[in-house]
Parts: structure tokens; C-alpha cells; sequence
């Protein structure tokens, strides 16, 4: 089953995510069981509630042997708390973006986090894939996510792989979203590579 | 009676008569346009992604997602369902994303814009009010039968066109 094996990458590769992330913060990261479904494009803007919020996302096309998408979108108090745990007392209120400061220390939370779940997937399947140009967007959630969709307008349908981190041990839930979009080739690549290592 | 709430998405379209709203949200670069005939009471609200369908690669493909195909459907629907003097209000168009995205569709909102001004310039409809441009994501709803459009964008801020 094709869900099965993605949800076994996501897996893993969120792991790696939520370990480098604990790392960078120094506190305790939690992830949720990863959802794995199968969408059509109409679907994107009108996911989960809270892409209908302003959220600050970092997204990177995905290159190399398996080609896709990648999201880090947290909320904007998230992104605020993220940012201060790095850099201490250089945001206080939810404007990151007047802060060229705060908003490269959130892109650069993104990079990492994108960062490990793309090596992750390599060191796992032998293949060599890449984050290309990442990029932050404090905008409507569902706005961002639309944007992605140019990439998929020849096919069907596509997986959407989405994972929840959290932050333990605060009271107020701090939560980051990681959302991958494998094209419809990475698919069966990653298919093939995992099957070959599993004879 | 019950006010209708309509919202759509990429590629999908939906008329009202009357009374009720019209509802997109994922505007980024795609463009929104609603076309309405305030004597009849029509209005029709359509989503697009892309400026031409002659791009489609493929045979079967939805016509809603391109300018084109998808104003000559909507303006159909709208006459079928007794419109006559139509006019149009548009929002949409941004340009979000300054890197992270493929070439080809780099400079898609104000293509997009573009696309849906001609074909409306071609089929004699005012553009009565728009929205486009800029490097913000919208949220629009067009609600009768005031026929105004409301345009969200992240800096909370509401415009009235």
C-alpha cells in the first residue's frame, strides 16, 4: 500500500524533524501520528481551520530524485514564541515582519526543520533529494498552500503527507505543521527505493 | 428563509439569485471574478487559477480552472439563468512568492488579471471594481443584493469594492 510505505517516510522523517527542532530549542518536541490521504487540488485552501488564519510559513520546492513540496506552517503567536526561544527579547508582539531579524531566525527554524525531513528521507531510501530556494510568507494559510497547487494542475489526485509538532511542557499549545507534497513520479521513486531495501 | 452560503474553491463556480454570498478563500495568484446583473437579481462567482486553456496538457481537464473556458461557461450559466446587462468586479492576482516557485509561473497573477480583463474587454462587460496585484493573499465575498464584494487580506484590514 502506497499509504502505508508514505506514512512509514513521514514517520521517520518527522522524527528527524522534531529531533532537530528539540536540538535548536532545547526542549522536548512531540509528534503527532503522521495522516497520509489522498487529495485533489480543489481540496488545499479549504484544509484544516487554521490555514484560514494568518500563519507564517516556510515552503521549499523539493528537488533531486523525489521531486514535491515542502511546508513548515506554524501560527503567528507560535512563530513569535518560536522566534523568542532562539533570540531572546527581540519580538514582542506578533509583527514578525518588521523584524528582519526575527523573520530570518523563523525561516532558518523552517530551513532546519525541511532541512532534516528531506536528509532523513535520503538516508532512508539511498536517494538524493534537496530542498531548493526556501522562502517565508506571513500570509493567509490557505492562500500560501493555493499557491502550491500551480505544481500539481496536470495531475488527479496527490498525497498530502502531514505531520503535527509540539512543543512540550507549555502551557499554551505551541504547534508546527510539516506538510509534504510528493509529485506523483516521487511517489512510485520513493516506492521503488524502499521495496528494493525490503526484498 | 435561510440566507445562502456559498463557498468555493480553485476551479469550482456556483450562481446565486436573489439573496445570499459568494465565498473564496486561497486567493493568491488565482483571480476571483464575479459576474452580476443587479436588475435580474444574478450573480456568479468563479475562481481561476490560470489564463488560458490551451496550456492544458492534458484532454480532460476542468474548465472552471482557466480563464477562458471558465468566463465563457460562467457568463452562459448567467444568461441561461435570465441575466442580461452584466457587469463584472474582480480580485485577485498577487504575486506571493518572490523565489520559491517553478518559472513558468512566476508572473502568473498578473497574467491572470490580464487574461480575465481581455476577455472581458472582448465580451463588452464593465469591470465595475476590483482588487488585483500586490503580494498579499485575499479572501472575497460577494454578497446580494447589495452586489458588494468584500476583499480580506491578511493585514485583517477589509476593503468594499
Amino acid at each position: 500500500m502506497e499509504q502505508d510505505l508514505l506514512k512509514e517516510v513521514a514517520n521517520i522523517s518527522t522524527g528527524y524533524a522534531a529531533t532537530a527542532l528539540s536540538t535548536l530549542l532545547q526542549r522536548q518536541v512531540a509528534m503527532n501520528v503522521p495522516e497520509i490521504a489522498l487529495h485533489e487540488m480543489e481540496d488545499l485552501p479549504r484544509l484544516s481551520g487554521y490555514h484560514h488564519e494568518v500563519c507564517a510559513t516556510v515552503h521549499a520546492p523539493i528537488a533531486g530524485d523525489v521531486e514535491g513540496t515542502m511546508f513548515f506552517l506554524t501560527s503567528m503567536d507560535t512563530a513569535v514564541r518560536l522566534v523568542n526561544m532562539v533570540l531572546p527579547n527581540v519580538v514582542n508582539d506578533l509583527d514578525v515582519q518588521a523584524y528582519p531579524l526575527a523573520s530570518s531566525a523563523f525561516q532558518e527554524i523552517g530551513n532546519i526543520v525541511i532541512g532534516s525531513y528531506v536528509t532523513a528521507i535520503g538516508s532512508l531510501t539511498s536517494l538524493t533529494l534537496y530542498p531548493l530556494v526556501t522562502e517565508l510568507t506571513i500570509d493567509i494559510g490557505s492562500a500560501v498552500l493555493a499557491e502550491a497547487t500551480y505544481q500539481l494542475v496536470e495531475v488527479d489526485q496527490f498525497f498530502l503527507m502531514e505531520t503535527a509538532m509540539r512543543v512540550k511542557n507549555e502551557e499554551e499549545g505551541m504547534e508546527g505543521f510539516l506538510l509534504f507534497i510528493p509529485n506523483e513520479r516521487a511517489v512510485s521513486v520513493l516506492k521503488r527505493a524502499l521495496e528494493r531495501d525490503r526484498p | 428563509m435561510i440566507e445562502q452560503r456559498e463557498t468555493i474553491s480553485i476551479g469550482e463556480w456556483k450562481v446565486l439569485s436573489h439573496t445570499g454570498t459568494l465565498r473564496t478563500c486561497g486567493l493568491g495568484s488565482c483571480v476571483c471574478v464575479v459576474l452580476y446583473d443587479d436588475t435580474h437579481m444574478h450573480a456568479g462567482m468563479v475562481h481561476i487559477m490560470l489564463p488560458d486553456s490551451k496550456q492544458a496538457r492534458k484532454t480532460a481537464f476542468n474548465p472552471w480552472r482557466y480563464a477562458d473556458t471558465a468566463l465563457t461557461l460562467l457568463h452562459r450559466e448567467l444568461v441561461n439563468q435570465g441575466a442580461g446587462n452584466l457587469q463584472a468586479k474582480i480580485a485577485g492576482g498577487a504575486q506571493m512568492f518572490r523565489h520559491a516557485m517553478r518559472q513558468e509561473y512566476m508572473q502568473i497573477g498578473r497574467r491572470n488579471v490580464e487574461a480575465v480583463t481581455q476577455w472581458l474587454e472582448n465580451a463588452y462587460i464593465p469591470v465595475v471594481a476590483k482588487d488585483v496585484g500586490g503580494a498579499c493573499g485575499r479572501t472575497v465575498e460577494f454578497t446580494l443584493p447589495t452586489f458588494v464584494m468584500h476583499v480580506r487580506t491578511a493585514s485583517k484590514t477589509i476593503k468594499q469594492i
